[in-house]
């Protein structure tokens, strides 16, 4: 019983998050959905591997009360983004736009699905011809095999 | 021999990404150039710490190269790169100090204690200028030309080979 308890407090556990809250007055809901989106989309410069929204660190207290403010302000995502990294460079971004030196990690994936294929092409392609070969007998194999049938044939 | 090239190739492609992910490994993530090289120094109107009715804004910046550091009396790498920047000072380097998120009576005590090597000092207790700037710590120090461009940023505790390799150059470049 303590263990079907206890799985399910876990399962519920698992679905709940906690949610840095800030007291901030949003003209309406749709305002504060998009601002915590945002938030959320820009990465923290002090502690990199969290967003604005989940980090603790004053800097990102700061930029995240600058998020809101500019989104109440009525800018758009894209105006919020350039003032961000125009401080910070693309840093903050977790998708970072497409450039000379992001060129590799845009290219990649698809350089290597493209190569995958390329391969499993040329090896289907060599083994399709291999089998044709091999389905197709010659001259002196058929006169074989029929030599063969024909003493089978004689035995029985 | 071409065929056999090819049989190599998913090798050869995936050590040169490993040499590519082992080079990036190897970077210093604090070390990301700041997106305000080649820009001025934001607009900024803040009280200076050493007298709080005086509003300082750019006009107040010197009008020759300078070193910019942000600093506070709460971080430990601060107080060590302190006495380098009182040598810098000595050797009549104007250095404006950026006090960040700090209290003011601790930021007044340490430059009582340890000295003062600011010919200005901008009370940054809230971090409004350093947001503007990028700051992502203390200490920061930047170099800036006297048209108040920002040329050169280095994050993290300056010590004298990084003074002698990095930060003098580029001041130097500036004053000749």
């Amino acid at each position: 019983m303590k263990k079907i308890l206890f799985s399910i407090l876990v399962f519920v556990s698992l679905s709940l998050q906690a949610e840095m809250v800030d007291t901030y007055q949003f003209k309406n809901v749709e305002d504060r959905t998009r601002a915590v989106a945002l938030a959320k989309s820009l990465r923290c410069p002090q502690c990199q591997n969290q967003n604005l929204v989940e980090s603790n660190s004053p800097i990102a207290y700061d930029l995240r009360i600058e998020v809101y403010k500019m989104v109440d302000e009525g800018k758009s995502n894209q105006q919020i983004v350039e003032v961000m990294t125009s401080r910070f460079g693309n840093f903050v971004l977790y998708k970072p736009p497409f450039e000379l030196t992001t060129a590799l990690l845009w290219c990649l994936p698809i350089g290597l699905l493209l190569l995958a294929v390329l391969l499993m092409v040329r090896y289907l392609r060599r083994r399709s011809e291999n089998r044709e070969i091999c389905t197709a007998l010659s001259e002196r194999q058929r006169r074989e095999l029929a030599e063969l049938l024909a003493k089978n044939k004689g035995k029985k | 021999m071409k065929r056999k090239v090819f049989l190599f190739l998913p090798l050869i492609v995936l050590l040169v990404i490993c040499i590519f992910l082992i080079m990036g490994l190897k970077q210093d993530p604090k070390k990301i150039a700041s997106a305000l090289i080649g820009k001025p120094v934001p607009e900024f109107f803040q009280a200076d710490l050493l007298d709080n009715n005086r509003i300082i804004s750019n006009k107040h910046l010197p009008k020759q190269p300078y070193l910019l550091n942000v600093w506070g009396s709460w971080c430990y790498y601060c107080q060590q790169e302190h006495p380098l920047l009182m040598e810098l000072a000595e050797q009549r380097i104007p250095i404006v100090g950026l006090n960040y998120r700090d209290k003011k009576q601790g930021a007044l005590e340490m430059l009582a204690k340890k000295g003062n090597p600011f010919a200005l000092v901008i009370d940054d207790s809230r971090g409004e200028l350093a947001m503007k700037l990028g700051v992502d710590g203390a200490p920061e120090t930047y170099v800036i030309d006297e048209n108040g461009v920002i040329r050169y940023r280095y994050s993290g505790a300056v010590d004298k080979t990084i003074l002698q390799k990095e930060i003098l150059p580029e001041f130097n470049k500036l004053r000749n």
